[in-house]
């Protein structure tokens, strides 16, 4: 690698080459540093796009680049086991239909609750899109955002529903954190403030999946002139005497020198580096010793050679299911995944890629895309063994909907939290512990580290770590600042 | 100078975790045991005992000490028969207080008094003249006070059946020992004395008879407490006895004593100054609206000075810090509102205003005794 | 007087009467039954309940100048204030046996002291495992020391926020619905119980012990966020009392009735009544009505509102509101006669480790007691003999994480059993053979509780603690931070219960703040 650079990246996710790309566009060059093979990160954990940032996508030409969505919104679709599917779409008519054959006084409540909730998320938005807005100080200190902030996602859906089909199904998406615990409810406040395809509170497919989308990113960044150097682990991070960052080494040896090193890792790993952590003071230091992971997620990949059929009442094919009976079962999940044990009823959010976008699909190979959480860290007799025991729960779960699901089944692909671990240097899919705190925190909080010269570009920069490049952004911006200071 | 051991000791200092030692009247006494608040209240719930052996104590003999007596006390010594008891003040020539204390008679000749504060050499010098033989039997004889609601309770399940009225005071003989047992003390309990050997056995037998009502020894720090809260002023805590023959102050009346003085007794020591009668001020007690005591700070009433704390610590009873005070009479209706100025501390290193509700004495009625 | 004294602070603004009126009303000036009767003589304020709260706010007003009616159902006051005999000559307080703190600043106003209310603070607290045990002295610089003394400043400063909250009279709305200032315990509001003990240098027995005073009263999954705020409750009751609790409803009571408070006994308050958006009156289950031009209720918040008011009366906003109130009763209790004297001073937890407390937590929220349940066991006789003859003893054992609702149907004769059982078998491992020893025992079970105070789901607290319900937040805190409680959206009714603002770690702290607030509100002239 050819010196000097003016600013390393350490992981080519979405997030890396996202803020490679805008430095590189202002004229620095950027070198993006990822372990793996190929990019993509964390992204790879994910199976559908729900918070990637507009003003990423138009400011990096995304759509030039070949970011191209399947499906613009997939409806929320929750199954049931009694067969009568709960169906929630941008339709109010249909969904409020869908939930009457609930419960009658759900129905009436759904359009009240929609506005109320899109309202909150809209006001939400000043703090966490827009970095360093004036009205952000307002957003935090008003008292319906206080009264949010400290609310469990239970008791908000206790308050609007009755029925157990809408309140789990809603409730799935705040799965980050139990719905009991205080700050969950906003949780789901963060998901209905973002936007896809100008349409708020979607959840997109990209046309060629995910792996498309990443392949945007690539190239966005291949064309604003960033390097990209796959293959290379960062081992420590190199600092100068005055404690600045002057560069970052290699697991090979060698050593890339830039005054800047942008980290895409969990703040718990960018400071773990063992020349970050002697700088630490004692608080710190502290404060990262009981840093705790998040709820880990896993990903299960079923390969089946016919079209999977859903029984019960009819629901879309490119719709996003989620297997959660009551709220009590995401619970009890939590409790289950806090002590180490696999939940008894595992909670699930399925895709079919193949009804999503046609183009993926190929006679006799059908998937079926399942995202488990929550999903404990360390597993009695490790996650390795518990592969199998995994998949065979996840396949009799969707057995329930998808009869013949295990006559039809070709091929199982078992991502446990373990590989997430290792094979992405992450501690969970969330970028951290999610909670009120960390919601609610000024930015430039979640972007700082204690030394000058390093700061944060990925997924721990959100709120909620998801695939968003708001991340990239936000640290690209910081970085900027920080220079027109000097 | 060193320094008097009571005959208590070995067990005091066995139950003086902290090492909190006070000298008072040249004895060393335990300031606390545990916590001055813990002990105060247990005063109040449960039962405590107390050294009180550093009280003073001079034995007056003769055939003329009947006469010394009521010339010296405010009260008639004449009228007590023996086996009782009064308390009473005596007073300098200007009619300033010099002592309070109790009178007894503990037989035709004999007069014993007890009191906070020694005044030796002008009782002596006003002996000679009289040729009243005074003995100082402070170190003879060591005292315990066993004072709470359970204190009678305790005293019987000791074996010490005593059915004593306020200020009476009897000689017993309590299982091959002989003790005294007395009502002087004004927090409603009872005094024990005996002989400086047996003070271990007497000290053990009471903590054991008082284990099954939670009986705790109580330092000196929770009896001063105890004192403010039944609103007695003592002699070297809050005010400084009249030592000269001239001196006037302090007045019995800014004092609140004017109980202890019997107006029908006459012929004593200052009686013609105190009839002279002069405007004084009154005794009151103060909660201050604060943690933090106020010793000797002066009162304000609309901005105006009208008088001044004496001694002030921290009720636990009351959850405020209390004091005496010596204010106009103006000031001294109850539930007036004063200020004062309390000093700076850690937490507020300034001068900062506090208010005083006056309140009348004594701040709690003394704990009532149960039969258990 | 000091009446007079602080009734010159505040100037009264009557409602004109008609002259002829007036003078009926002298006329009937000495008459207590007139207001009964209806015939014009209007309270100033009536106060349904004649527990801690309830007195507390009665002398308050009455200090003020007021005329104020207490109302009780029972046929004497004091609510949980209450010794009972259990058993021929054992007595124990059924419901509590220590109360919560008096603020300081609070008793000194009251003047229990002279009334006969001696306070003492908590000394000390033991926890005991299989083969160990572990020992708090209060006020000594214990392990626990720092974590205790934040939460005991933590809890005066929420005190003091809720009085003078209350003694603001409310301003006009604002343009933007602004809290300004932080609530303190706000981040512990939102972390778990198990981060704030790990990253407060404990070793694990403190740690376990602290969590064991913490969830004492209450129910918590300490890994769950938002638990942390249980922490409020660690060290905050334990207050002992000479006598007793009741000895505290006593002195109340006497300071109630120097002020000037009427109280009326036996007779259940049973409705609100309002016209034109104005309070009325109280009707009473006999038929009768009390005016009064205001409302202090000291029953919870969902009992207030839902058994005083028809359900078409109060706006569907609020009544969502009280609706989604939760409330959490979780506690049991089962008194102990025991042939043998114990002499152990101060609560002894038999303490289970957090991920069984976890789990309990889990088991009450499906409606079933789990294996495993954190128990409180206290020697009451120890501190107070008079409660049992000599070389016997009275121990209250009570029981967290005992559901309300329980799944498979009511509480019968066999669940008391099971209770009982329990609390023995709690008995016997930290006094062993002491369970053979006793001699009678009493079970209260969580629907007793819910029927001697009229408490929902048998919560002593008046509501689950989670940050949403309390600290400034509530059913209606978004119309504004001026109607957080103690007032309530409906003119003229305060709600003093032991409700989470500032009851449920402080005796007599919410009657108090209700008095203040309605005296705040009468000297603006009712703008609200």
């Amino acid at each position: 690698m050819s010196a000097p650079y003016d600013a390393v990246v350490i992981g080519a996710g979405v997030n890396g080459l996202a803020a490679a790309s805008y430095l590189a566009m202002a004229g620095k060059r950027v070198v993006v540093l990822d372990r793996r093979e190929a990019p993509g990160g964390l992204s790879e954990t994910a199976h559908a796009l729900y918070a990637l940032d507009p003003s990423v996508v138009r400011e990096l030409k995304l759509a030039r680049r070949g970011l191209r969505f399947a499906v613009r919104d997939m409806p929320l679709v929750g199954l049931r086991n009694d067969g009568k599917h709960l169906l929630l779409s941008r339709d109010a008519y249909a969904s409020a239909r869908s939930v009457a054959v609930h419960s009658q006084n759900d129905a009436k409540a759904w359009t009240g609750f929609r506005r109320d909730w899109f309202t909150l998320a809209r006001a939400m938005r000043a703090l966490w899109w827009h970095a360093g807005r004036k009205d952000a100080d307002l957003a935090i200190h008003d008292a319906r955002v206080t009264h949010f902030a400290r609310m469990g996602a239970s008791a908000w859906l206790d308050s609007w529903f009755e029925s157990d089909a809408v309140k789990a199904t809603l409730g799935f998406d705040a799965n980050a954190l139990s719905p009991l615990a205080a700050g969950s409810a906003m949780l789901l406040v963060w998901r209905a403030a973002q936007e896809m395809c100008g349409l708020q509170g979607a959840v997109a497919f990209p046309r060629g999946g995910l792996g498309a989308a990443i392949d945007a990113f690539a190239s966005t960044a291949r064309i604003a002139g960033v390097e990209t150097h796959t293959g290379s682990a960062v081992s420590n991070i190199l600092l100068g005497r005055d404690g600045a960052v002057r560069g970052v080494v290699l697991l090979s040896g060698d050593v890339v020198e830039a005054p800047l090193v942008l980290s895409s890792l969990s703040r718990r790993r960018s400071l773990s580096f063992a020349s970050v952590r002697a700088t630490l003071d004692f608080g710190e230091a502290a404060a990262l010793a009981h840093a705790h992971a998040g709820v880990q997620t896993a990903r299960v990949t079923l390969e089946l050679d016919r079209e999977p059929q859903i029984v019960g009442s009819a629901v879309p094919a490119r719709g996003r299911f989620i297997v959660a009976e009551r709220l009590e079962s995401l619970a009890h999940a939590h409790a289950a995944a806090q002590t180490g044990r696999l939940p008894q009823e595992l909670t699930l959010e399925v895709i079919l890629p193949a009804a999503a976008d046609p183009t993926l699909a190929s006679p006799g190979c059908h998937l079926v895309s399942v995202l488990i959480t929550p999903l404990p860290a360390q597993i009695d007799g490790g996650w390795r063994g518990a592969k199998a025991l995994l998949a065979a729960k996840v396949v009799a779960a969707l057995s329930r909907h998808m009869p013949g699901l295990s006559a039809h089944l070709v091929g199982v692909d078992v991502l446990t939290p373990d590989d997430v671990r290792e094979s992405y240097d992450a501690d969970d899919a969330f970028g951290g512990a999610v909670d009120a705190r960390r919601l609610l925190a000024d930015w430039r909080s979640r972007v700082r580290t204690p030394v000058p010269g390093l700061i944060l570009c990925g997924a721990a920069v959100d709120p909620v770590g998801a695939v968003s490049g708001r991340g990239g952004r936000v640290a690209a911006c910081f970085a900027f600042e920080r220079e027109t200071q000097r | 100078m060193t320094l008097w051991a009571t005959p208590f000791h070995a067990r005091t200092s066995d139950a003086n975790r902290h090492n909190a030692w006070l000298a008072r009247n040249g004895v060393a006494l335990a300031a606390r045991y545990d916590s001055v608040e813990q002990e105060a209240l247990a005063a109040r719930l449960n039962v405590v005992v107390a050294d009180i052996s550093w009280r003073w104590r001079a034995m007056f003999e003769g055939a003329s000490a009947e006469a010394f007596l009521s010339k010296l006390m405010t009260r008639d010594a004449a009228a007590l028969a023996p086996g009782g008891a009064f308390k009473a003040l005596w007073l300098s020539d200007a009619g300033g207080v010099r002592g309070a204390g109790v009178i007894a008679r503990r037989g035709r000749e004999t007069f014993q008094l007890t009191a906070s504060a020694p005044d030796r050499d002008w009782i002596a010098s006003a002996v000679a003249t009289r040729n009243v033989p005074v003995r100082d039997i402070s170190r003879d004889a060591g005292g315990l006070a066993v004072i709470g609601p359970y204190a009678a309770a305790t005293l019987k399940a000791a074996g010490l059946e005593a059915e004593l009225e306020p200020l009476a005071f009897r000689k017993l003989s309590w299982r091959g020992i002989e003790v005294t047992l007395s009502r002087w003390g004004e927090h409603g309990g009872t005094e024990i004395w005996c002989a400086p050997d047996d003070g271990v056995l007497v000290w053990d037998r009471l903590m054991r008879a008082g284990a099954a009502y939670g009986i705790v020894p109580a330092g000196v720090a929770a009896m001063d407490v105890l004192d403010l809260e039944a609103g007695v002023p003592r002699p070297g805590l809050d005010y400084k006895p009249a030592r000269e023959a001239s001196d006037a102050e302090p007045m019995p009346a800014a004092l609140g004593l004017l109980s202890l003085i019997d107006e029908a007794h006459h012929g004593f020591n200052g009686r013609r100054a105190l009839l002279a009668g002069r405007p004084s001020r009154k005794l009151v007690g103060l909660e201050l609206d604060s943690d933090a005591p106020a010793p000797f700070t002066p009162v304000l009433l609309n901005e105006k000075p009208v008088g001044h704390t004496l001694r002030s610590a921290y009720s636990p009873a009351l959850k405020r810090a209390i004091a005496l005070a010596t204010v106009d009479e103006a000031a001294a209706v109850a539930a007036t509102l004063l200020s004062l100025t309390l000093p700076p501390a850690m937490a507020k290193p300034e001068l900062h205003k506090a208010v005083a509700r006056v309140a009348s004495l004594p701040f709690l009625e003394k704990p009532a005794s149960i039969d258990a | 007087m000091a009446r007079k004294a602080v009734s010159a602070l505040f100037f009264d603004r009557y409602p004109p009467y008609p002259t002829a009126l007036r003078r009926q009303c002298r006329l009937h000036a000495n008459d207590s039954g007139g207001a009964k009767r209806g015939y014009g003589l209007r309270y100033d304020a009536a106060i349904i309940g004649a527990g801690a709260e309830g007195l507390a706010a009665a002398i308050l007003l009455g200090r003020a100048g007021l005329r104020v009616l207490v109302i009780e159902r029972g046929s004497h006051a004091g609510g949980r204030l209450v010794t009972r005999e259990f058993h021929p000559g054992f007595r124990a307080s059924p419901f509590v046996d220590d109360i919560a703190e008096i603020p300081p600043r609070l008793f000194w106003s009251l003047d229990l002291a002279r009334h006969g209310a001696i306070v003492a603070p908590p000394r000390v607290s033991r926890a005991v495992w299989q083969d160990r045990r572990h020992e708090i002295k209060f006020g000594e610089n214990a392990e626990a020391a720092a974590l205790l003394a934040v939460s005991a400043r933590r809890r005066a400063e929420i005190a003091a926020r809720v009085d003078s909250a209350a003694k603001t009279a409310p301003s006009r709305p604002l343009f933007l619905r602004r809290d300004p200032e932080r609530w303190p315990a706000e981040d512990w509001a939102t972390a778990t119980l198990d981060g704030v003990l790990a990253s407060a240098p404990l070793a694990p027995d403190a740690a376990a012990h602290l969590a064991a005073l913490a969830l004492s009263q209450s129910i918590a999954d300490p890994f769950l966020e938002g638990s942390a705020l249980h922490l409020l409750a660690a060290g905050a009751s334990g207050h002992r009392l000479a006598g007793g609790p009741a000895r505290l409803g006593e002195a109340l009571l006497l300071a109630a009735q120097s002020a000037g408070a009427e109280f009326s006994f036996g007779l259940e308050a049973s409705d609100i009544h309002r016209r034109n958006g104005r309070i009325t009156g109280v009707g009473l289950a006999d038929g009768s009505e009390i005016a009064a031009q205001t409302v202090i209720s000291t029953l919870d918040l969902k009992r207030t509102f839902l058994t005083f008011f028809a359900w078409n009366a109060l706006p569907p906003p609020l009544v969502r509101g009280v609706n989604a109130f939760r409330m959490a009763g979780s506690t049991a209790r089962v008194l102990f006669a025991v042939a043998r004297r114990l002499a152990e001073d101060g609560p002894i937890h038999v303490a289970p480790s957090l991920s069984r407390l976890s789990e309990a937590f889990q088991a009450w929220r499906a409606g079933v007691a789990a294996a495993h349940l954190p128990v409180t066991l206290n020697v009451v006789s120890a501190r107070d003999p008079r409660l049992a003859p000599p070389s016997f003893s009275v121990v209250t054992a009570t029981m967290g994480a005992i559901p309300f609702r329980l799944f498979d149907g009511a509480w019968t004769h066999e669940k008391r059993e099971q209770l009982r059982h329990r609390a023995t078998e709690a008995l016997e491992f930290v006094w062993p053979g002491a369970g053979g020893s006793v001699v009678a025992s009493d079970v209260v079970a969580p629907p007793d509780i819910e029927e001697a105070f009229a408490a929902t789901d048998g919560d002593l607290l008046g509501g689950e603690i989670a940050g949403d319900q309390m600290l400034g937040a509530g059913p209606w805190s978004e119309l504004g931070p001026d109607r957080v409680l103690p007032r309530t959206p409906v003119a003229g009714l305060y709600l003093a219960g032991s409700h989470l603002a500032a009851g449920a770690f402080a005796t007599c702290a919410a009657g108090a703040a209700a008095a203040h607030a309605l005296l705040a509100d009468r000297a603006r002239g009712w703008l609200r």
